[in-house]
Order: structure tokens, then C-alpha cells, then sequence
């Protein structure tokens, strides 16, 4: 009895934990090796998260959410403070860009890559930068995305020497990627944005370039480069380049705005100025961007109407204006899943752009020729029929009546959307002139920046407060080196 | 009495007699040791006794777990024919299960240990075990879960050494460690997904009444042999056996208790929903008068006026009469509405809290127990059943438990306990910040409306498709939040333990043991149509499975040197393996209305699975050697190795060291003092990490139409980890007065944390939001001190009472290299436009740990500044807002005995620290809460000073302008400003009080019982804080995470109160 207990129980057990003793780390790599991800991965999947979640977050998130207030394409029944200038520090953004950053060097890193991934990667690098650089000012660029060589904290550039240092600013690392890009035999994959034709890219990086001399042109006084580009044939040559990803059909792909709350939508007005530039123009885009008030639409008579930026609940109740009848958001923004696309770049922008160079004299060239391909492409790419006259009206035609006015305004209205892209233009150029809603919370001026994330005062305050005592203080009325 | 109970022989001696409670009642299964010696003893089912000893007179100990230990000097004339044992919550000489299901004599523990009474433990059977703990043992600290019954409770011992977060104590059944922490599913609370759900922590679903005794162990030291999942302290619980009886023992327990508000925000009764004095419902999104806006600044209330409402009478476009909110039936096609009739504009003080019902728990029990000489069974049946306050949400469990233990042979014993819990629920209540909240969408509920007549919850006609709301642009109705968007679950698990333990010789002897932990949870997900944050509902399923696997051996030697020294000598080693894999599917739209499967979906299914595996070795051993009763030394040594660290760094030791000093056995004390020791413990030991940790990977995200996408982890692992080190000094005093009536147990210890690994926030602009790493530097000293004493000791009266106090300070005394702040962790919950809403957790050198950071206003010497709008100017610098930790922890306990009465009594103090409520801030916003009725009429000015001089060159002059109240609270209290909702989060609760009868046995034994014990019991039954909303203990839950220091919109805690039978027979 008492042997043979000690047989079936105890000896099998005892077996077993003196093998385990032997082996006390045996099989210990296997275990701890991760099942759930891959180690090394190909480029292209990289390149299609950047390039897909980059424009989506410009579009959404950035452009339809926060900056359509800041330039006056939308304005806010009650919630979206940022119509009353509480800019917050958009970390969000901050946070997903230096992200989609390191997602970048990944790419450069990956055992499959090639020149064309990389040429490719720095001309989203340097986008996605100047993004950076253009909604806080100093940013951190030649430190940044190195945490896997120990640099956790990493030092803030200015923003002059982000777009301009000769080797590595924003514009020699465009140069430097449509060159390679003329000239390379390699091939991506994974790109659905321009199905993976690298002419189309080496003209996006070429008009990015474009974009950025303008945006500095204040800051430039040798403007030989802009001429070369608009020379060269090698930028966008109309719709068919534009940089732009489509939204889908299907979750997670949707227009997010197809899904969201209705409160949400509604947030989100047709304001005073878009309705009087658009009356201005008699401009058909209007019934393409945005809907004819609920109540006109009751009554049998529908009208366009927008509302005055930067109200609170109250001053809308006590001015009696009826949101029944306010205009929302076209039915490309709400009603359908993939009414709009995830914009980086419209070929329209860029000849609004040329057009402003010339008219300021940067470039030589045909500023009328440049700027009615811009309003023909814009209407073409809204799907909306140009009227005949439109182009000859005198709000319209450039007839040395406040001509840049004028060119930068067309241009406003094709950046609808495109992230920060017409809130930069305002800051840069004053036009068109924005006037600060009576509730705005910034004493009546107009922001030019975001607060930096808080959290860099918390992971990195050496080098925010670097970087704050440079610009002036962590202020949304600190100027940056580009508008100053 | 006199009676010759011993019958002489040559030189030894027999006697008989009866181990008895105080109470008279049979104690089986106690043990009579003849002091120095091995001759042992052991009572019968009717606590009888035959005790023989070779030579007279000796010294007679009798000990039962429970009990106080009895000990007496018998000689041939002794009366011992009735041995009384008193039962025992703190007392020395009982004897502890310690670690490793080790029992041992108190008085030879090193280091602080407590016992917790187990009447506590079944006396108010808490639905969740961990709540039994609250307030009764110093340095036990308790928090609940938010979400009522069934949600997580924490349990932290000694304070927080771990940066990381998870600082819970381990739990361990029968010497068996099993799965606590709550395995959250992966949610998203980004406005458009399912927001947090807390499915309770892994020790609820253990049955109180299958316990018989739950001890803590305390520090490092007397965790050490646990290993790495000790450092934060060990719960070790201990099973009931079966014992020995009369037959089949059969005890019964039942219990039923009601819930109901402890708690509730403090909501302003004088104004209705609208803004600026005005509303009138039309359609719910902006038709009428102020209809599409949520908050509560309206009309003032009661003055006789008729509004339309929601809820006012209207009809159809054919005529037939609806609500008001059946607005697609009154929309004739030209998009007009039919008439609405008006009804009075009245104030309903209690739309919320009728909303609660009354929460009922029942638990009944019945166990089945026999037992003989060479061991017991026990079978019990726990059934639990709770509806929860929350309409439609609840949670039910049915526990199987079975015991064995046997003496086999002479040489061999085979123990076993196996527990098998099905746990599920209809629905779990959602938590954090949105509609899934009930409590946020109150909030957002005009104070006035009638939120009983949202119950019929869909509009006229639209069964399924379109929900019935006061506004459709933002809100879900909260019946339909609750009655068709559920966060079901069903878990089985089973756990338990076997082992087989081998004398070789009397001295000799081995054990082998086998633990388990299974579980298997499926959680579903529904949500309807209509829900405004998912116009087309969807459903999700959530796999999650766990397995631990733990098995171990333990080699024990004890012999005595010469007649005083007695020794101990252990050694063992352990393989535990754990498997945890989680997986989800989402429908993310759903086809048809109502039906929930991944079938009926609209879009492409979504999904994600994760595995994780993990092993740990050890070896280990451990002596003790003592001096007569009077020195007692400890020496303890393991190693493990884990999988989780780098090859060359993933050994790790632990040792111990302690002793204990009786003075008392010493040197002569002062007359009233009976008892006296001191000990000292000092230890060091190691710890690992999670799975995963070391190579960096990418992450899949979701594919874009065909192209999958790839991208980097937010996370950045780290190949050169090293183990964590926690070094650990304590020193403790224990002495007694008058017998022991009274005692007192003091611990001053001090926990060393080095080369902690934690996920550290580092800027994101590196490219990582986070860096595995090996942390600083953090010291916690810390106070313990618990005195108990019986007031009164008299035959038919008798009250213990106990004070248990406890204080710990956390602090950084040293940084990682080249870092000048720590940030070790932030908590996040608003992320739209204007401020964020973080707050972050910053350590500064020789800053305390558990500070917390955020934004606030402008300041100009102490007073806010003040734009010339008449509004506090914010400030996005982040400022010290306050530490998380309290200051100082007490408990209070009473247990009174009158004849047959018995009253139980424990308050719980916590005092100090700070709680950032979102509650407030959210509330004051939106203008529901009492404190925004100043100013509604006349206006506020703030109070502060504005700039009247140049940017320049200010002058600062008193703030004069006034502002609405509504632009006030809306600014003031900003969720981007958490400086304005901060609260003291000190409180005083009586957290459980039991009234107790025992039927005469003349009653009872005619109907066959041998004890019925009938009682009331209430639990949280009051509650003293300074903030008027929330309970300030309640655990807030974000993202995968319990957060500390913030409240998000919690749900009232909720007050307990029933009505118990016990009965044996």
C-alpha cells in the first residue's frame, strides 16, 4: 500500500520537477518571442499606412474638424471651441505625426527597400515636417524619431533652418527625392494614392516645393527656384496628378463624417463669409459644399445662409437666429460614405499658387492663364458645371481690380478641407481678411499657432522651454519665422 | 467541578475530555500537543478527546485554526475535561498558514502578517471577496470598482512601489497563486466606439464561504517566497475542509441584501434644459426653441409656464395621438411638424435618482462536510444572484467547490480543493466619458425633463430603428443605452489545487502540488440602431482565455539541536506557465435592425487576436531555527528565472532574513504587561516583467480597401532590461497587556524600488510615445500600527474592539540617467477641439510619488486673471494640482457578544489626497449641478483681476465685468482646466455593520438543526465627504487601465442592506 502510493503519485511528480530543475531557462527565447507582430516587414505596407491615415487625419480630423473653423468655412452652434480660438495644443496630431514619422524611417530602414521608397518616404517626410513646423513654429526635426538610438528628449530646430538647411531642410530633401526619382529604375508597391507611379510623385514633391518657396517668399529674396519649377513642366499637370486618397465605401474607410454623431454634423455651419464670397460670385460650388437651410427648404424656397463665427449658444439665442435656418455641410460631407477624398495637394491649389507668384512678381508667367486653370480644375474637381460668365464677372476676373485679393480668395475656397492649408494662407497673406467671431476667447486677435502638447512640457521641458523663450512664449499669438 | 479525569499509570497518564467553542459547541479536529514532543492528538467530530502521556506532569497546547491557542501545565490532578477555545482575530499564539500554505505559530514570524477575522468574511458576505478586506488590517488599503456589483475592487498592500500600475497585492489559494487583475477587452473610447466595461477582478469569483481564513502577508519579507509576484504583498486564502462529524454535516447560508443610492450628484432643481432662459421642443435638433442644445440653463421652473416638451402630447400626420418625440411620425413630408400641446414647466428633483431601482443580492450557500479520523470532503454550492441598480444590468454566479483531504497511509497524505465558477451577466454597465454613461448623459439631461417617460424607448412606429430621445442630435436615450446596447459575458473558470505529501521519516518529509487557474470569457456586445454614436449599431465578440499552470515541490527537514533549539530546513522549486490570449470580432455596422451576430453585418468584419506566454522557474529554500518560545530566526533564498527578460539577465535572487525577539519570555515585565517582542526583517527581491518586452514589432492596422497597413508600436521595447529590485527593511513591535487582553502590533518598514520597469512617457517627437526601461529610484516608508483589545471579557458579554492605522509616503530619490522630472504615467479623457483634459503623473527628484499635473488659469500674484471679456484666461503650463495618495488610512472594528447576540461594526477613515472630477467640471459645464445657480439672474462677475494697463506694462485692477452665468461655468470650469474640479477626496464610511442572533439549541434541535444563526447586515451604510457628488473611493477606468487620482463620471456608489440565515445540522 504505502509503496505503491509512493509510486503512482509521487514519483512521476518528482521526475518531472527534477527534468525541470535541469533546465531552469530552456525554451525561454521561444517563449518570450512575440506572436502577435512581425519584427521586419516590407515597405509597401508601411508606405500604405502613411500614405492613407496621413491624408485621412488631414482631411478629418484636421482639416473638416478644426481648421475649416479657423478659416471660416464652418462655424459652431455650441461645441467647437475652436471657432472661439480655444486652440488647445491639437496633440493629437502632433502625437500621430511624429508617429507616421517614425513609420517613415521604418521604410528607410527595411530590408526591402530601394531609392524609390526612400525618395518617396522624404517627400512625405518633408510634408508631413512642414506640417509640423507650420502649426507650432520651432518643432523638433534633425533630434527627432531617434528614441531607438537613445534620444528621448530631442532638441527643437527653428523653423527657418527646418525648411531651408542647405543638406537636410524640408525643400533640398524634396529636391534631392525628385531627382532620385528621375533617375531610379526602382519600383514601389503599396501606394494607392498614385498607383505607385513614381513621374506622378517626383511632380507632387516638385509642387510641394512650389507650395513651401511661397509659404516663405517673405523670408526669400532670391526667387530663381519657383521660377525653375514653373518652368520646368515637372509639377502637377492637372486633376489627374492631384494627391489625393480616396475615402471608401466601407468601415474603417468611411468619411468619418458619414458616420458620426448628427450633432456633430450640425455643428458644423456655413459661415457668413463663405455664404458672401460665394454670393459674390454667384458661384454654383455653393449647392456642391454645403445644403439650403432646413427651413427654406420647408417653406418651398430653398436659400443658402451662413452664420456669424465665433457665437456662443447665448448670443445665438439672444440674436434670434433660427439654426433651423443655417446652412449645413454639403451632402458630399454627410450623406454619402465617400463623397470627398483624403486630400494632401489639388492640382488647383498649385495654379492658384503660380498665379500669386506672378502677380507678386516672384515669377515671370501669365497670372490670368494660371489662375482660371485653377478655377476651372477646382470646379472640374468638385464635379460642378462652370458657368459661362463666370469667369468674365467683374468679382471674378482679373482686371487689376485687387487682382492678388482676388487669386488668394479662389484659392481659399479650393483649400476647403485640405487640413491647415487655408488657415496658413490667412496667416501668410491676410487674405481673405478674417474678422474674429464676438465670443472668440483670444481678446479679438486672430491665432497663429497651437499651444505645443502639454505633454512636452512633461517628457522633454528643457528643450520646450528652449524653444518656448526663442518664439516668444508657448502662445497662440506667437508668429512663427514664415509669417513674420 | 471536581473530577479525576486521569487515570495514573506508572508514569504516564490518560485523560479525556472535550474541545469546546465559547459558545460550548464542539470543536473537531483540534489538535493536543504534549509540548517537546511528538505525541499528538487530535479531537473527534464532537470535539471529544483521548490524550495519553508518558510522564506527568507536561505541558498540554491545544490549537485550532481560528482559535486562540490554549496552552496549560496538566498535572495528574488537572481538570481538562472541557478545554474552552476562544476564537482569535490578532492573537499570538495562533497558528497562521503563512507562505507556501506553511503553518506556523505567529510568535515565529519575522515579519507583519495579519489574520483577517473570518467571521468579518462571512458575516457580511461581500459579492466581491476583496471588499471583505476593507478596513480591517492596517496597511490595507481597499478601493471598489465604479460600476456596482461585479465591478473591479483593487487591493493594495503597503502602498504603491510600482511606477508601472499594477501594484496589486498576489492572491493565492491553498499555496496556489490565481489570476486577479482585471483582463480588460480592448476598447476604444474615441467618441464613435464602445467605451470601457469593467468585468471584475479574478478573486470574485471566489465563494466567502468556502474560505476558512484569510491572512496577509504584508511586506517583501514574508512575500519572498512567492517570487517575483509577491513584491506587492500576498492574500492567502485558505479553503475549508471537510471535518470531522457526525455523519454528513450540512451548513447553510443565505442572504439577501438590497442596494440602493449612496451617493448621487448634487443637481440644481430651479432651472430647466434650454439656454438662456429658453426652450420649446420641436423636432430634438434645433426646430424648436433651443431643441438641439443639451444644457440646463432654461426657463426657470415652476412659475406656471407650459412648454412643449419631449413628452407633451402631440399627434401624428394622420391624427393619432403620440409624444411629442415621435417626431418622424409628425413630420409631414414638406418637413413641418404637427402641434404640440404644452405642458407644465416643473421641477423633477428626482428624474435621476428614480431612473436607480432598487438593487437586490441574493447569496445562498449550502455546504456538505464529513469527516474521519484520517480525513474530510466538503462540497459546497454557492449561488449568486444580483440585479443591479442600473435598470437591465446584473450579474449571476454559481460556484462548485470540492475539498478532499486524506491520510492515505501513516506516510502519505493527498489534499485537494477544486473550484469550478460560471460567472455572467446580460449586461455590464459601461463607464468613462460619453453616452455610454448613463451618468455622463445625465449631465446633459435638462434638470426638469421627465427621464421616466423616455422607457418606451422607440419612437411610434420605428420598433428597433429609431430611438425616442428629447434631442437627436447628441444623446442616447439611456433606456435604450441600457436595454439594448448590453456588454454581456460569460466566464467559466476552474480552479484549484492537489498535492500529495510524503513522510519519509518524522522528520523527513515531501510535497508535491499541482495548481491550476482555467478560464474562458466570452464577452458580446451589442449595440442598436439609432445609437447616435452608431447610426447602424453593430456587434462585437470578445474571446479572452487564460491559463495558469503552477507546479511545485517542497523538500521539509525539522529536528531539534539539544533540548532548546528547534530547526526547520525547506527547499523546493516551482514552473509556472501562463497562457493569455484575447481576440474580437466587430460587426461594426449591422445589416437588419436587432439582430446580433457577425453575420448580420454591413461592412467587412474587423478583428484582432493577441496571444501571450509566460514562464517562470524557481527553486527555492528556507530554515527557521528557534530558542525555546523565546528567538526565532528566518532565513529564506529563491531564484527565478523568467521568460520575460533578456537571456543574460533573466536570473534573479531573493533572500530574507528576520527575527523575532520575545522579550517577555526574557526578562521580567512590569506587572500588568504580559507580552513583549520585537523583530526585524530585512529583504531583497527581484522581479520581471510582462511578455514581449524586449524586440520591437510592428502593428497592423486596419487595411485600407486591399493594401494592408503596417506601423510602428507606440511603444518602444528594450533588449537590455534588467530585473526590477525591491530592497526592504521593516522593524516591529508587538506588546500585551493584562493577559493580552490587549495588544498592540507596531511595523515601520521602508521599501527600496530600483531599476523598476515601466512603459515611461517620453516625447513623441523620438518617435515613441512610451520606452520600456529600468526606472529610477523610489523609497516608501511607511507606519502600520493595530491595537485590539477586549473591553470586555465577562461570561455573557463580551466586546473586542481593534484600531488599525496606517500612513505610507512614496518618494523619487533618484532619477534615470539624464532625465530631470519623471513622468510615470497621465490620464487622459477628453480629446475633441480646444484644451485637452490630461492629467500627468510627475515625480521630481525627491518629489513624492502620485502628484499629479495639470492646467489651470493665468495667475497674478494668487488671484486668476481675468479677460476684459469678463473671463478667467487659461493657462496651458502645467501646474501641481495635487498628490493622489492619502495621508493616512484607519480602520475601526468592533465585535460585541451579549448572550446570544452578536454585533459587528467596522469604519473605514481615509484622509487626504486629491481627486480631479470630471463629474464637476462636466456637470458645472452644463449647468445641472447646485453650485451653477449663483449668478443665473444677475449675472457673475469672477473673482480676479484683469489687465487695465499695456502687454507691456500691466496694471492689474479687480475684475468688475460681468458675465452670464451660463459663459462663466462654460469657461470657468472648461474641461481643459483641471485645476477648477479638483476635491479633497478624505472620507469616513461605516463600511459594515451585522446583528447576529443564534436560536437557543432548545428551539432548534427539535427541528433537527445544531445552530441557526439569523442577522441583519449592511454594507457602505454611510458615508462623510466634502464633495456633494461622488464617492471619492471609487477606481475611475480608462482605456485597458484603472487610473488613479481622477474621477470620470462615476456611478453612485450604493449603500447595502439585508437580511442573513445560517444555519448547521
Amino acid at each position: 500500500m504505502n509503496k505503491s502510493y509512493l509510486n503512482r503519485f509521487t514519483f512521476p511528480f518528482l521526475l518531472a520537477l527534477i527534468l525541470m530543475g535541469a533546465a531552469c531557462t530552456e525554451g525561454f527565447e521561444e517563449i518570450n518571442e512575440n506572436p502577435n507582430a512581425p519584427e521586419q516587414i516590407g515597405p509597401q505596407f508601411l508606405l500604405s499606412n502613411v500614405i492613407s491615415v496621413a491624408a485621412d487625419r488631414n482631411t478629418y480630423e484636421q482639416g473638416f474638424r478644426l481648421a475649416n473653423y479657423l478659416a471660416q468655412f464652418a462655424a459652431s452652434v455650441e461645441f467647437e471651441r475652436i471657432d472661439r480660438y480655444e486652440m488647445g495644443s491639437n496633440a493629437g496630431y502632433w502625437n500621430g505625426t511624429y508617429r507616421l514619422i517614425n513609420d517613415l524611417e521604418s521604410i528607410k530602414k527595411s530590408p526591402g527597400t530601394n531609392e524609390a521608397y526612400q525618395a518617396v518616404a522624404d517627400i512625405l517626410r518633408a510634408y508631413l515636417f512642414s506640417q509640423l513646423t507650420d502649426m507650432w513654429g520651432d518643432v523638433p526635426y534633425t533630434d527627432a524619431i531617434k528614441a531607438g538610438e537613445g534620444n528621448f528628449a530631442p532638441a527643437y530646430d527653428t523653423q527657418e533652418s527646418i525648411y531651408t538647411d542647405p543638406q537636410q531642410g524640408i525643400l533640398a530633401t524634396l529636391r534631392k527625392a525628385s531627382e532620385t526619382l528621375a533617375a531610379t529604375n526602382s519600383r514601389i508597391q503599396g501606394d494607392m494614392m498614385f498607383g505607385n507611379d513614381l513621374n506622378k510623385w517626383r511632380r507632387f514633391a516638385n509642387s510641394l516645393r512650389f507650395r513651401f518657396l511661397l509659404r516663405i517668399s517673405k523670408r526669400l529674396s532670391n526667387f530663381s527656384e519657383m521660377q525653375q519649377l514653373a518652368d520646368s513642366g515637372d509639377l502637377m499637370r492637372g486633376n489627374g496628378d492631384n494627391a489625393v486618397v480616396p475615402y471608401l465605401t466601407s468601415a474603417p474607410n468611411q468619411w468619418p463624417m458619414s458616420q458620426a454623431a448628427l450633432g456633430l454634423y450640425q455643428e458644423h455651419r456655413m459661415t457668413l463669409t463663405v455664404d458672401s464670397v460665394l454670393r459674390l460670385w454667384n458661384d454654383p460650388r455653393q449647392n456642391i459644399l454645403y445644403k439650403p437651410t432646413a427651413a427654406s427648404v420647408t417653406a418651398g424656397n430653398p436659400q443658402f445662409k451662413g452664420l456669424q463665427n465665433g457665437l456662443n449658444r447665448e448670443t445665438i439665442n439672444e440674436r434670434g437666429i433660427n439654426l433651423n435656418d443655417v446652412s449645413l455641410f454639403g451632402a458630399i460631407f454627410r450623406d454619402v460614405p465617400n463623397g470627398v477624398d483624403a486630400q494632401y495637394m489639388l492640382y488647383s491649389e498649385l495654379q492658384f499658387s503660380l498665379a500669386e507668384a506672378v502677380e507678386r512678381g516672384l515669377i515671370q508667367g501669365n497670372a490670368s492663364a494660371y489662375y482660371e486653370a485653377g478655377i476651372r480644375a477646382h470646379f472640374q474637381y468638385l464635379r460642378a458645371e462652370l458657368p459661362p460668365s463666370y469667369l468674365s464677372q467683374a468679382s471674378v476676373a482679373l482686371n487689376g481690380d485687387r487682382n492678388l485679393e482676388k487669386i488668394l480668395t479662389q484659392k481659399w475656397l479650393s483649400l476647403i478641407n485640405n487640413g491647415h492649408e487655408a488657415w496658413f494662407q490667412v496667416r501668410r497673406t491676410g487674405i481673405p481678411a478674417l474678422k474674429p467671431g464676438p465670443d472668440n476667447l483670444n481678446e479679438g486677435k486672430y491665432p497663429v499657432r497651437y499651444f505645443y502638447p502639454e505633454s512636452e512640457q512633461a517628457v522633454n521641458r528643457e528643450n520646450y522651454q528652449a524653444a518656448v523663450t526663442r518664439m516668444g512664449g508657448d502662445d497662440i499669438n506667437s508668429k512663427v519665422w514664415w509669417e513674420k | 467541578m471536581v473530577l479525576v479525569t486521569g487515570a495514573v499509570f506508572a508514569q504516564g497518564a490518560t485523560f479525556t475530555g472535550k474541545v469546546v467553542d465559547t459558545q460550548g459547541l464542539p470543536i473537531p479536529g483540534a489538535t493536543l500537543t504534549e509540548l517537546g514532543t511528538r505525541n499528538i492528538s487530535i479531537t473527534d467530530a464532537e470535539g471529544k478527546f483521548t490524550f495519553r502521556a508518558e510522564k506527568v506532569p507536561f505541558t498540554l497546547r491545544v490549537s485550532f485554526i481560528g482559535f486562540q491557542t490554549y496552552q496549560v501545565e496538566v498535572t495528574v490532578s488537572s481538570d481538562i475535561s472541557q478545554i474552552i477555545l476562544s476564537e482569535s482575530t490578532s492573537e499570538l499564539n495562533e497558528v497562521l498558514v503563512t507562505a507556501l500554505g506553511i503553518e506556523r505559530n505567529r510568535q515565529s514570524l519575522t515579519s507583519a502578517v495579519s489574520v483577517v477575522d473570518n467571521r468579518t468574511l462571512s458575516d457580511v458576505p461581500q459579492p466581491n471577496l476583496i471588499n471583505a478586506l476593507a478596513g480591517q488590517v492596517a496597511g490595507v488599503q481597499v478601493t471598489n470598482g465604479s460600476s456596482g456589483v461585479g465591478s473591479s475592487s483593487r487591493i493594495i498592500i503597503r502602498g504603491e512601489n510600482s511606477l508601472s500600475g499594477n501594484n496589486e497585492a498576489l492572491i493565492v489559494v491553498d499555496g496556489v497563486p490565481i489570476q486577479n487583475n482585471l483582463i480588460a477587452s480592448v476598447l476604444f473610447n474615441d467618441g464613435a466606439n464602445i467605451q470601457e466595461v469593467d468585468y471584475g477582478n479574478g478573486a470574485a469569483d471566489l465563494s466567502p464561504e468556502d474560505i476558512a481564513s484569510i491572512t496577509i502577508l504584508k511586506g517583501p519579507g514574508s512575500a519572498a517566497l512567492y517570487g517575483t509576484r509577491g513584491a506587492n504583498g500576498v492574500v492567502l486564502i485558505t479553503t475549508k475542509k471537510g471535518r470531522k462529524n457526525r455523519g454528513l454535516g450540512v451548513s447553510t447560508s443565505s442572504m439577501v441584501t438590497f442596494e440602493d443610492l449612496l451617493t448621487l450628484p448634487d443637481y440644481q432643481n430651479e432651472y430647466g434644459g434650454g439656454t438662456n432662459g429658453q426652450y420649446a421642443f420641436q423636432n430634438g435638433i434645433g426646430a424648436g426653441i433651443n431643441d438641439g442644445g443639451i444644457s440646463s440653463f432654461g426657463p426657470r421652473l415652476n412659475q406656471g409656464q407650459l412648454i412643449a416638451q419631449f413628452d407633451s402630447p402631440s399627434v401624428d400626420i394622420d391624427g393619432n395621438p403620440v409624444r411629442a418625440g415621435d417626431v418622424l411620425s409628425r413630420t409631414f413630408p414638406n418637413g413641418t411638424f404637427t402641434p404640440i400641446t404644452p405642458t407644465p414647466w416643473i421641477s423633477r428633483p428626482n428624474n435621476v435618482r428614480d431612473f436607480f431601482r432598487t438593487g437586490v443580492t441574493s447569496q445562498q450557500a449550502i455546504a456538505l462536510s464529513a469527516g474521519d479520523e484520517k480525513g474530510g470532503f466538503r462540497a459546497g454550492y454557492t449561488n449568486f444572484r444580483n440585479q443591479g441598480i442600473l435598470p437591465n444590468t446584473d450579474l449571476m454566479r454559481d460556484g462548485i467547490s470540492l475539498s478532499l483531504d486524506r491520510q492515505l497511509t501513516d506516510r502519505l497524505r493527498f489534499d485537494l480543493f477544486s473550484n469550478y465558477v460560471n460567472s455572467r451577466s446580460n449586461n455590464r454597465p459601461n463607464l468613462g466619458y460619453g453616452y455610454e454613461n448613463v451618468m455622463y448623459g445625465f449631465n446633459w439631461t435638462g434638470r426638469n425633463f421627465n427621464i421616466a417617460s423616455l422607457r418606451d424607448y422607440w419612437q411610434a412606429g420605428q420598433e428597433g430603428i429609431q430611438h425616442y430621445d428629447f434631442n437627436y442630435l447628441w444623446t442616447t436615450n439611456p433606456y435604450l443605452t441600457l436595454f439594448e446596447n448590453t456588454n454581456g459575458f460569460d466566464k467559466n473558470r476552474f480552479l484549484g489545487n492537489a498535492s500529495a505529501t510524503y513522510d519519509f521519516t518524522d522528520k523527513l518529509s515531501l510535497r508535491v502540488r499541482l495548481g491550476a487557474d482555467i478560464f474562458d470569457d466570452k464577452r458580446t456586445f451589442r449595440r442598436a440602431f439609432s445609437t447616435n454614436r452608431r447610426v447602424f449599431g453593430g456587434y462585437r465578440e470578445d474571446q479572452i482565455s487564460f491559463q495558469e499552470i503552477n507546479t511545485d515541490f517542497l523538500l521539509s527537514y525539522a529536528d531539534r539541536l539539544g533540548s532548546q533549539w528547534t530547526y526547520s530546513l525547506s527547499a523546493g522549486a516551482n514552473r509556472m506557465n501562463q497562457e493569455i490570449s484575447n481576440a474580437y470580432t466587430e460587426a461594426n455596422q449591422l445589416a437588419l435592425p436587432g439582430i446580433y451576430n457577425l453575420e448580420n453585418s454591413r461592412v467587412p468584419l474587423r478583428g484582432a487576436s493577441q496571444e501571450f506566454s509566460k514562464r517562470i522557474n524557481s527553486l527555492y529554500s528556507f530554515g527557521n531555527l528557534a530558542f525555546k518560545d523565546q528567538l526565532f530566526i528566518e532565513l529564506t533564498f529563491r531564484n527565478d528565472w523568467s521568460s520575460t527578460l533578456p537571456a543574460s539577465d533573466n536570473s534573479f535572487a531573493y533572500y530574507s532574513g528576520g527575527v523575532n525577539y520575545v522579550l517577555s519570555e526574557a526578562i521580567q515585565l512590569p506587572k500588568k504587561w504580559s507580552y513583549a517582542a520585537i523583530r526585524f526583517n530585512a529583504a531583497s527581491v527581484g522581479n520581471d516583467t510582462d511578455p514581449y518586452q524586449l524586440n520591437n514589432t510592428f502593428q497592423f492596422n486596419q487595411n485600407y480597401g486591399s493594401f494592408i497597413r503596417v506601423t510602428n508600436r507606440t511603444v518602444l521595447n528594450n533588449p537590455q532590461l534588467k530585473p526590477e529590485r525591491l530592497n526592504a527593511l521593516e522593524a516591529g513591535l508587538n506588546l500585551g497587556w493584562f493577559k493580552n487582553r490587549m495588544m498592540l502590533d507596531v511595523s515601520a518598514y521602508q521599501n527600496t524600488s530600483i531599476n523598476q520597469i515601466i512603459g515611461r512617457p517620453i516625447s513623441t517627437a523620438s518617435g515613441f510615445s512610451n520606452r520600456i526601461e529600468n526606472g529610477g529610484e523610489v523609497r516608501t516608508r511607511g507606519l502600520e500600527a493595530a491595537i485590539s483589545g477586549s473591553v470586555i471579557s465577562k461570561k455573557d458579554l463580551e466586546w473586542t474592539m481593534g484600531v488599525n492605522f496606517s500612513t505610507y509616503r512614496s518618494v523619487v530619490t533618484q532619477l534615470p540617467e539624464g532625465v530631470t522630472q519623471y513622468v510615470t504615467g497621465e490620464a487622459s479623457v477628453f480629446a475633441g477641439s480646444g484644451g485637452s483634459n490630461t492629467v500627468f503623473y510627475i515625480a521630481r527628484e525627491n518629489g513624492r510619488i502620485g502628484d499629479m499635473f495639470g492646467t489651470g488659469f493665468r495667475m497674478v500674484e494668487g488671484q486668476v486673471l481675468y479677460g476684459s471679456n469678463g473671463l478667467p484666461i487659461q493657462d496651458a503650463t502645467l501646474r501641481l494640482l495635487g498628490n493622489y495618495n492619502p495621508d493616512f488610512f484607519l480602520g475601526f472594528t468592533n465585535q460585541l457578544s451579549f448572550k446570544r447576540l452578536q454585533v459587528g461594526m467596522v469604519w473605514d477613515w481615509r484622509q487626504g489626497g486629491t481627486i480631479v472630477s470630471r463629474t464637476r467640471a462636466l456637470g458645472s459645464t452644463s449647468g445641472v449641478l447646485t453650485e451653477t445657480l449663483e449668478g443665473r439672474e444677475t449675472g457673475i462677475v469672477g473673482q480676479g483681476v484683469v489687465n487695465v494697463g499695456t502687454a507691456e506694462n500691466p496694471q492689474y485692477a479687480p475684475n468688475t465685468t460681468v458675465v452670464s452665468a451660463s459663459s462663466f461655468y462654460n469657461n470657468f470650469f472648461d474641461r481643459g482646466n483641471e485645476a477648477s474640479a479638483l476635491y479633497d477626496a478624505s472620507y469616513l464610511k461605516l463600511r459594515q455593520l451585522s446583528i447576529y442572533y443564534s436560536l437557543p439549541e432548545a428551539w432548534i434541535s427539535r427541528i433537527g438543526f445544531e445552530q441557526v444563526k439569523v442577522g441583519v447586515v449592511g454594507s457602505n451604510l454611510l458615508l462623510f465627504t466634502e464633495n456633494p457628488h461622488f464617492d471619492p473611493e471609487l477606481n475611475a477606468m480608462q482605456g485597458q487601465r484603472l487610473t488613479y487620482g481622477v474621477e470620470d463620471m462615476s456611478y453612485p456608489s450604493t449603500r447595502s442592506f439585508g437580511f442573513s440565515i445560517k444555519t448547521e445540522f
